[in-house]
């Protein structure tokens, strides 16, 4: 009872918030022969822009960094099942202009509902 | 902070520009704000590489009697380059993403900073490329180099940077309308960054100033005495008569009974 309550309120909010995206399968840097890339909607949360800079743990830490957001996508499993997203892999924004690109720093995919993904900023 | 540094720090941008080393163009001058990439990558094209920025950081002189307040003594310049995830196009069909003809994985990144660490050092002694050798010329010594390495704790982007901390010995400023010695490295300076123009070009001019000879050395400015102690010195020899002035034998004699 509960997992169809749960799969419903999922669906309803996929419905309003999910986007278009590729997932495109990486090893190494180099595109992973092994897995497809597919488009699929899920919901693309991308983050506060600021700086990501370098740390030399000294005073003369200075430098410029580089400007960047990141986000968090998040999967529906159940609508995506046997999708296996790595920690490397990239996903392309398809809804968003100029189709910006992001990469996958690590998936937490413990949940039985959803693959949560952080991602940091690829161009 | 000081002519001397500004003028080094110009001299190792413009020699790393000219040098041919992996981030091209891409040498920032003291560079503050964050380097910024659309999502398209062509409004930023200009950073699509790995980038050098290059500091004047601290400096600390010592023992100031012979130049006073003019003194460079040690300065630290500081080159910090990196290469960061957002620098590598990826084309969106298969994920392939290169950045200076390299993957844009961890140890390619690695390898960029160690080749681009490498480039700085070759760079800045270069006999063919003038800017480096006008850089060599306000150094009296090279005193430490110390290189470090740090990656963005990646929230939002992937970063590796290195640092290099080079520590010179420097001419103490010149003073205003000093006349600067052919073939030195403020003519050789001068000269280049005319033929560049370079936007600083009006504030050299106006610290170095036309070259004066007056008739004295001006001893306050050049070592920071008051006039009272370089009076009292005798500095300003027959009671400040111009050295211009040449005193001859009596030309005549006048007897006075």
């Amino acid at each position: 009872m509960i997992s169809e309550l749960r799969a419903e309120l999922m669906g309803e909010v996929d419905e309003e918030w999910a986007e278009e995206i590729r997932h495109l399968p990486m090893t190494q840097g180099q595109p992973d022969t092994a897995r497809d890339p597919i488009e699929l909607r899920a919901i693309l949360r991308s983050g506060d822009r600021g700086e990501e800079r370098a740390d030399f743990g000294r005073r003369a830490s200075g430098g410029p960094g580089i400007a960047a957001g990141g986000g968090v996508l998040r999967i529906d499993r159940s609508a995506n099942i046997g999708l296996i997203v790595k920690k490397g892999d990239k996903i392309v924004a398809l809804d968003r202009l100029s189709k910006p690109v992001f990469e996958v720093f690590n998936v937490d995919d413990r949940s039985h509902l959803r693959l949560i993904c952080e991602l940091g900023d690829a161009v | 902070m000081s002519l001397t540094s500004m003028a080094l720090r110009i001299a190792a941008v413009q020699a790393l520009k000219a040098g041919g080393t992996l981030v091209g163009s891409n040498v920032l001058d003291s560079q503050i704000a964050a380097i910024d990439h659309t999502a398209d990558g062509k409004l930023s094209s200009d950073q699509e590489h790995p980038f050098i920025a290059v500091y004047s950081d601290a400096a600390r002189a010592m023992d100031l009697g012979s130049t006073g307040l003019r003194s460079n003594g040690q300065i630290e310049l500081l080159f910090n380059f990196g290469v960061s995830m957002t620098m590598a196009r990826t084309d969106k069909e298969n994920g392939a993403s290169v950045v200076s003809g390299l993957p844009a994985t961890d140890p390619h990144f690695e390898a960029l900073l160690d080749m681009i660490s490498l480039q700085i050092a070759r760079v800045l002694v270069d006999p063919d490329n003038p800017w480096a050798q006008v850089f060599g010329g306000f150094v009296t010594s090279y005193l430490a180099k110390e290189q470090a390495r740090s990656s963005s704790n990646v929230d939002r982007a992937r970063l590796a940077a290195g640092q290099i901390k080079l520590t010179v010995a420097a001419f103490a400023d010149p003073i205003h309308g000093q006349p600067l010695a052919e073939g030195g490295p403020w003519a050789a300076f001068m000269q280049l960054a005319e033929t560049d123009g370079l936007s600083q070009l009006a504030l050299f001019q106006a610290a170095l100033g036309d070259a004066s000879i007056g008739p004295y050395a001006e001893f306050e400015r050049l070592t920071g005495v008051t006039s009272s102690d370089a009076k009292s010195l005798l500095l300003y020899s027959y009671g400040g008569v111009p050295e211009a002035i040449i005193i001859t034998e009596a030309s005549g004699v006048v007897d006075l009974g």
